[in-house]
């Protein structure tokens, strides 16, 4: 039987781990992505999932039920996120690796595919990472938070704590400096 | 080049463009900005250009859970366990610490013990000899002295031994009062000496598992250290092989493209 995050969370509260376990499996990928994304680096993203999790965990009997479970997961994670860029004193960076790894490339390609779409495609992916790492994180997140992760724009609002106008706004802006700075390498976005 | 001096739409057009791209939209807000697409190059073409941002945003892959939260063990590092206690750093008890901190802990006790209550343990030929800094010393070196010299003392008749016996029981008896007092006031400098030395005990205890849990952190930090070097290490090596991969499958392709152009 599967429960819904709702009946999980109450089961939580009544001392089931496993329960909670659960709601870890159903949400730690996109917990991970988020704060990944939204911080660049994999090392720090992992403890911010982890942290995530432990703060839910303690703050599990205070969760007030007429928010989404994931809604509250998402607002711990952005803090702890903001948390991080705080301490970091600087624009968060995402850190790339200092060479493309060929190895992993080979590995994911298909027979049939030339090796040139390969590279044109890691090269692709990398530029978006550098533009999305120079982005304001307002915009950064609001584009992670609809791209990626499917939220509305009042669910957006709500998380990042601004009117649904502004989360369009920021959405519009960072779009409009990705498709800038896309176009600028030649053969891709115009 | 897209000119937004074209596009004549009435009301919040980036926001409208944004939230028709996402098709998070109000429905009377799709009509209208519907309307208005056909007849209006500039929103078309930022449309356009938005939605081909949108594909390239799509191939910055998810990263992998596996990798990035359980590390090399995939899904290992987020689970909560049930156990009975909360845990604490170090070891839960002392008894589960090695057989010979224990025991050198239980040196240290012993040690402190003696130091707080100023207690000297002598061996002599004579035997062993306890002393204790709150009591008055015996005078030992002058007994001795007197047990190795003959006295004329050791000469006296029994009849002079009895009767010291019986001054010295009377004199005991004259002075009752004082000698319960000293008794009551040895069994408080006892009781003070034995709280002095379960206190001290508390405190080395305490001392010695801050510092074995923090020689452990220390060591779990730079195994940590270590691990991502060579993490890296091996990393550098990985990417230098695909160079040469990459390399070799560039010189096949070129031949291949040669031969093909020769038939």
């Amino acid at each position: 039987m599967t429960w819904t995050d709702e009946e999980l969370v109450a089961r939580s509260i009544g001392g089931d781990h496993d329960s909670f376990n659960q709601l870890i499996l159903r949400w730690e990928r996109p917990i991970y992505a988020l704060a990944y994304r939204t911080i660049g680096r994999e090392e720090d993203a992992r403890d911010v999932c982890q942290e995530t999790f432990l703060r839910a965990f303690r703050a599990l009997p205070r969760f007030r039920r007429e928010a989404k479970f994931s809604s509250w997961l998402y607002r711990i994670a952005l803090n702890l996120c903001r948390d991080w860029a705080r301490r970091q004193r600087r624009t968060p960076v995402v850190q790339l690796p200092e060479d493309v790894d060929l190895m992993e490339m080979a590995a994911a390609a298909e027979p049939s595919e030339p090796i040139e779409n390969i590279v044109a495609r890691k090269d692709l992916t990398r530029r978006v990472e550098q533009v999305m790492a120079r982005l304001p994180e307002e915009q950064r997140t609001a584009i992670v938070l609809k791209e990626y992760h499917g939220l509305t724009f009042q669910e957006i609002a709500d998380l990042q704590g601004c009117p649904l106008s502004t989360v369009k706004t920021r959405l519009y802006q960072g779009l409009s400096v990705l498709r800038r700075e896309l176009a600028r390498s030649p053969g891709r976005v115009a | 080049m897209m000119n937004d001096a074209l596009c004549n739409y009435d009301g919040r057009r980036d926001e409208v463009l944004v939230a028709y791209l996402y098709d998070d939209i109000d429905p009377v807000e799709r009509d209208a900005f519907e309307r208005h697409l056909p007849g209006c190059v500039p929103c078309r073409t930022e449309l356009a250009a938005l939605s081909d941002v949108r594909e390239g945003l799509a191939a910055w892959p998810e990263p992998d859970v596996a990798s990035g939260v359980g590390g090399r063990t995939p899904r290992a590092a987020l689970r909560i366990v049930d156990t009975p206690q909360a845990p604490v750093r170090g070891w839960r008890t002392f008894g589960d610490a090695p057989i010979w901190l224990q025991a050198a802990a239980a040196m240290l006790v012993v040690a402190a013990s003696l130091g707080v209550a100023n207690i000297n343990l002598t061996y002599s030929k004579d035997g062993l000899s306890v002393t204790t800094g709150w009591l008055r010393a015996a005078p030992a070196p002058v007994a001795s002295q007197a047990a190795a010299t003959p006295q004329p003392a050791e000469a006296a008749s029994r009849a002079d031994l009895t009767a010291l016996e019986k001054k010295l029981l009377q004199e005991i008896k004259a002075q009752p009062v004082a000698a319960a007092s000293v008794s009551s006031d040895d069994e408080a400098v006892l009781k003070r000496v034995r709280a002095l030395v379960q206190e001290s005990e508390r405190r080395q205890q305490r001392e010695l598992a801050l510092r074995v849990a923090e020689m452990a952190r220390d060591a779990q930090t730079q195994r940590q250290s270590d691990l991502v070097r060579i993490d890296r290490s091996l990393g550098i090596i990985q990417s230098r092989t695909g160079v040469e991969v990459m390399r070799t499958q560039q010189q096949l392709n070129t031949l291949a493209q040669r031969v093909s152009q020769q038939r």
